[in-house]
């Protein structure tokens, strides 16, 4: 054979047996494997509250002393067994018997106390610690399942804030943040190589029951398109928040509420904006409906609050605003007889890489107000110059203007966004009215039904009286799960939960 | 020449430490990272300490001064993200990306030096006419389109190859191919415009008149003259893929130093942005020395004075 | 009687019509200037012929594929919001080329002339330039577009700014490298003993044989400049929406490649026209204005 010829068969050769080899067998084993969009920063308990840490860690490697109901957002046992109040700073946790740490040491009381200093460690950034940095915990070992935890200021939903706060190892290093987390969960952390890619396996001394799924592969493929390919050719069994336009397969894409809810925000400092006439036009200009299965994939809802109705203090009464255009005008046309400059060129801000299609949204939200005789151009800005507009301190001149906001809020109560969002003063409030500033106050101290009640009324009140905001959407976000599993996502961005996954 | 690596040496290091100091400073322009890291919630408390504990209240030129304490001993300080030695972090991904660059200039540079040759031996003809639009569409495409198609048509459809990952040889095809293809288109018309001029200078017409006949001496001569604007771009471009990587290393998983140093930058990780700006930086000036003991190499007229 | 012939010598056409003539017998060069006058044209008349339609949202045409059911506006296709893709790659051809050209252009100038009289004088001076470019080579670019947005603002001509800075090191050694070998050769020698001062010299003699390259490099940077430029779009700097380029409508796109590919294609498509266009007008700028090579375009060939 001519030289040319053998070099032809060679090279045909090793590229049929390159293609070949790529894997065409089914995986029989019991490992998943999860394409993830983002790498987490790193693996440490006490962030399981970021969505990039909690999607891995959370009820799989590291637990809670408690867990919220996804319906009714109450409180359930999880490490701690039972609760009461001892007296009104003081609450007493009953901890779990038999649980042990992935690495043979023994949850118990004194455990439980190690794990909350260390959460309170200044020198470590722990995420976590945010909702209760303000806090004073101290904590009382009174015998090996039984702690006291008391609190300064009082703390009424001291059980739902323990929701949030992981226990991992007593033994994890106190000087930085974990990347081989040790917790208590079914699953225990094995590896997590130079690629990026986790490795978590069954835990075989778990107290609770056993899991089907023996071993969990984490990669991490920024691109939807990508991702969703690769459950489509079967190299993943679960592709991680993909994109709503790459959801095209019904048998394997699912939606679901994310808690997320967006919103825009008005600065209303200053002329116009200052007008609630003005701010009930916003409202009613804006045509929710039409954005809806057309920008924003279908699932999506208009939202009354800014929080989602499993959240206590949700106001079953209040009703999304109307689209109604003639009567914006008429209002606008009210203001204006009254000197109030209603076309004087607004801002409204969104933040670049926020969310998917953000920035087609406001361009259809401003060309609607304009529409009504508004005069609002959209400027997108980058996270860093997006945040200093968005939290305190505000510079000494707050010009009126729009800003696009997304809040989450997956805690069962209104008290995590409430005050942060509308008390005087709030980190993210610009309103300042003193009789929604006592309903807030009151609800914060108050408990049970009389809690929910003054929280419903002062949704009432914002939502009709003070008007500071355009609320917009819950928000869902969509998985693609693969055909070799059975698997229902939790409606929330920060857990995946590899026991309920069942193979078929 | 000892003595002129030893002069380039030097004056490289001049501009190494001018980078930094450059970058360092102005880096610093772009704002405060304290909110990119804490939760949106955090208490006013809690961004004092965060910016307490890293230096940020600090005056800059006494960060500056921390900087170099550090650096001389090869520290250039914990990423904010990570919470892990930066530099670390950068040698860890910059193979990687060192790796794809590799690749994937080899096989642009064959690809187009054959190519352009040819399409110069025989300008205007059929064979010019199609390699000129086939670079001209490659020197264009924006790379992120042939990446995903790549892998839509490829690996979904087709099943030929799998869609991501680091870990086999075929996982890296379609990364190093897409990263290749505007570099060879690219080049492809640069040696096609030398080795024109090349092959219709006095010497080539000498050559033809005295009777060499053989085509091949004439084209390896005139293309050794030709090459010399083609390492010049070929150079450009292989610095340049450190960046252009960013998006091959996205869509297909490659933990490359093209996505460390994107996030850091607008994450504001000062310290990784300062070490991978250092090693590439190296890299390149690196790579340019050795660009221009090649132009000496072919063509021994040429001095530097 | 004279010697010379009374017949009258046909006067040679004027530059104008030469030029022409010499486009039009080399058909690809020629599709390829009437391509550019088109974009030419839609750059300056675009906006007021389409331009309402480039920005009206109508929800009901979203994402509507290429095809023929929806009149002539909607060929193309439709985009997230509705809009007539046609219309907008018409509109965006203004803001695109503003920025490529000037980008382009720019840099080429400024990096050609340095890299020549680094090349040429030597010395300090063309230490300290290589060594400033190795500088730029290596500093982010991506930093430097924010640092920029930071400190000058946001505007066209600053994004023209970053872009022509971090092109100009290709230019400048490009230029040197070629000006080191050309300043050895024989005819400079000669000029040089001759009595040619280094002006003369550099502009004259060497700078016409160092644009050809330069221009290749430039007509191939301009893709490179078209779409590098929305990547600064997603920094906040640059092109901010309703403003449109064809380098911010393929970055759009990029979410909808596997179900509405056409957004991402159609401008780039225009993308890659245009910068063979510019490409196919460059070598044959190159062939008419060598008088060694002009035969080939003067001379009516069949397959030309």
């Amino acid at each position: 054979m001519s030289f040319v010829k053998k070099l032809l068969g060679a090279t045909l050769f090793a590229a049929t047996a390159l293609v070949a080899t790529h894997g065409m067998a089914a995986d029989a084993s019991k490992s998943v494997t999860i394409a993830l969009e983002t790498n987490p920063d790193y693996l440490d308990g006490c962030s399981i509250s970021s969505s990039q840490v909690g999607i891995v860690l959370r009820q799989n490697v590291i637990e809670t002393l408690t867990v919220l109901d996804p319906k009714t957002g109450l409180p359930q046992p999880d490490l701690a067994t039972s609760w009461d109040r001892v007296d009104d700073h003081t609450w007493r946790f009953h901890l779990r018997e038999g649980v042990k740490f992935h690495d043979g040491e023994d949850f118990n009381a004194q455990a439980v106390a190690t794990i909350l200093a260390r959460h309170f460690n200044p020198n470590l950034a722990c995420l976590d610690r945010t909702k209760i940095a303000n806090v004073k915990m101290t904590t009382k070992v009174v015998d090996d399942h039984t702690i006291d935890i008391t609190t300064d200021p009082v703390q009424v939903l001291l059980p739902v804030l323990f929701n949030m706060v992981g226990m991992f190892a007593p033994n994890t290093d106190n000087t930085q943040l974990s990347r081989s987390p040790i917790g208590t969960g079914p699953y225990k952390f094995t590896n997590w190589d130079s690629d990026g890619n986790i490795t978590l396996d069954r835990f075989d001394g778990y107290w609770g029951t056993k899991p089907a799924v023996e071993e969990a592969k984490y990669v991490v493929r920024p691109d939807s398109a990508v991702r969703t390919a690769m459950v489509q050719t079967g190299e993943a069994d679960i592709a991680q928040d993909i994109a709503a336009q790459d959801a095209t397969d019904p048998k394997m894409d699912v939606s679901f509420f994310n808690t997320n809810t967006t919103q825009v925000r008005i600065v209303y400092t200053a002329p116009p904006l200052n007008d609630i006439r003005v701010r009930k036009a916003l409202n009613l200009a804006f045509d929710r409906d039409s954005l809806i299965g057309t920008i924003l994939p279908a699932g999506v809802q208009k939202a009354t609050h800014l929080y989602l109705p499993n959240i206590n203090g949700y106001n079953p009464d209040l009703k999304p605003w109307p689209y109604d255009p003639d009567q914006a005008k008429q209002l606008l046309a009210a203001a204006k007889a009254d000197g109030v400059p209603v076309d004087q060129p607004l801002r409204l801000v969104g933040r670049i890489g926020f969310y998917a299609n953000q920035e087609e949204l406001l361009q259809a939200m401003a060309q609607m107000w304009n529409a009504v005789g508004f005069n609002i151009k959209v400027e997108m800005m980058e996270k860093s110059q997006w945040l200093a507009l968005v939290n305190r301190p505000y510079p000494p001149v707050r010009e009126p203007m729009l800003i696009a906001e997304m809040h989450d809020n997956g805690n069962g109560d209104a008290s995590f966004t409430m005050p942060f969002k509308y008390h005087t003063g709030g980190q993210q409030s610009d309103t300042s009215d003193p009789k929604l500033d006592k309903l807030l106050d009151d609800a914060a101290a108050a408990t049970g039904p009389e809690r929910t009640k003054l929280y419903q009324e002062a949704d009432k009140m914002v939502a009709e009286d003070v008007v500071p905001s355009v609320f917009m959407y819950y928000m869902v976000s969509f998985m693609r799960v693969g055909p070799r599993i059975d698997f229902t996502p939790l409606a929330s961005n920060t857990e995946l939960d590899l026991a309920s996954i069942k193979f078929k | 020449m000892l003595r002129y690596l030893g002069k380039r040496s030097l004056h490289s290091l001049v501009s190494l430490v001018g980078l930094v100091v450059l970058v360092f400073f102005l880096a610093r322009l772009t704002g405060d990272p304290t909110n990119l890291y804490l939760p949106i919630d955090a208490s006013p408390a809690e961004k004092a300490n965060f910016a307490q504990v890293h230096g940020f209240n600090d005056p800059v030129l006494l960060q500056f001064w921390h900087f170099v304490q550090g650096a001389l001993r090869l520290d250039f300080g914990a990423s904010l993200r990570y919470q892990r030695p930066a530099l670390g972090l950068v040698l860890e991904a910059f193979p990687t990306t060192l790796e794809l660059a590799f690749f994937a200039m080899l096989i642009a540079l064959v690809i187009a030096i054959v190519t352009g040759s040819l399409a110069a031996w025989r300008l205007n003809g059929f064979f010019d006419r199609i390699a000129s639009i086939i670079s001209l569409i490659s020197a264009s495409i924006p790379n992120f389109w042939i990446a995903i198609v790549g892998v839509l048509v490829l690996a979904v459809n087709l099943r030929l190859i799998p869609t991501s990952g680091t870990g086999s040889v075929q996982q890296w095809i379609l990364p190093v191919a897409v990263l290749a293809i505007r570099p060879a288109g690219l080049i492809v018309q640069i040696v096609r415009g030398s080795m024109t001029s090349a092959l219709s200078s006095a010497y080539v017409k000498t050559a033809r008149a005295k009777g060499v006949s053989s085509q091949a001496i004439i084209f390896v001569h005139a293309l050794r003259n030709a090459m010399l604007p083609v390492i010049t771009v070929a150079g450009d471009q292989a610095t340049g893929m450190v960046n252009g990587a960013v998006i091959v290393e996205t869509i297909f998983g490659f933990p490359g130093i093209g996505n460390l140093m994107l996030d850091a930058i607008t994450n504001r990780d000062f310290a990784v942005v300062q070490a991978a700006v250092m090693v590439t930086a190296i890299a390149i000036f690196i790579l340019n020395i050795v660009i221009d003991l090649c132009y000496a190499a072919l063509d021994p007229r040429i001095r530097f004075t | 009687m004279s010697v010379v012939s009374d017949v009258a010598i046909a006067r040679e056409p004027g530059a104008f019509v030469t030029s022409i003539r010499l486009l039009w017998h080399d058909k690809f060069a020629f599709t390829a200037a009437v391509f550019l006058l088109l974009v030419v044209l839609a750059a300056i008349f675009g906006p007021y012929v389409v331009g309402g339609d480039a920005t009206a949202m109508n929800l009901r045409m979203r994402n509507v594929p290429p095809g023929v059911t929806h009149g002539w506006l909607y060929v193309l296709g439709g985009d997230t919001l509705g809009r007539s893709l046609l219309a907008r790659v018409i509109v965006g051809a203004r803001t695109t080329m503003l920025i490529s050209a000037s980008t382009v252009v720019c840099s080429m100038l400024i990096g050609g002339f340095l890299g020549l009289i680094a090349g040429y004088r030597g010395g300090w001076f063309a230490l300290v330039v290589m060594r400033v470019a190795d500088i730029i080579m290596s500093f982010p670019s991506l930093l430097m577009a924010l640092i920029v947005l930071y400190v000058l603002g946001t505007s066209v001509a600053n994004v023209v700014l970053v872009l022509a800075i971090t092109r100009i090191p290709l230019y400048l050694r490009t230029s040197r490298a070629e000006v080191l070998e050309i300043r050895e050769r024989m005819f400079v020698t000669a000029a040089r003993v001759l009595g040619a001062r280094p002006r003369r010299l550099v502009w004259r003699h060497i700078a016409p044989l160092v644009a050809p390259t330069m221009i290749t490099l430039a007509t191939l940077d301009f893709s490179f400049v078209m779409l590098a430029e929305s990547s600064l779009s997603f920094l906040g700097l640059g092109i901010q929406p309703p403003d449109i380029s064809w380098g911010l409508m393929v970055s759009d796109g990029r979410g909808y490649l596997a179900t509405a590919w056409w957004l991402s294609f159609w401008p780039g498509v225009a993308i890659t026209l245009t910068t063979m266009s510019l490409n196919l007008l460059s070598n044959w700028v190159r062939v008419a204005t060598d008088p060694v090579q002009r035969w080939r375009l003067e001379v009516a060939r069949k397959n030309g």
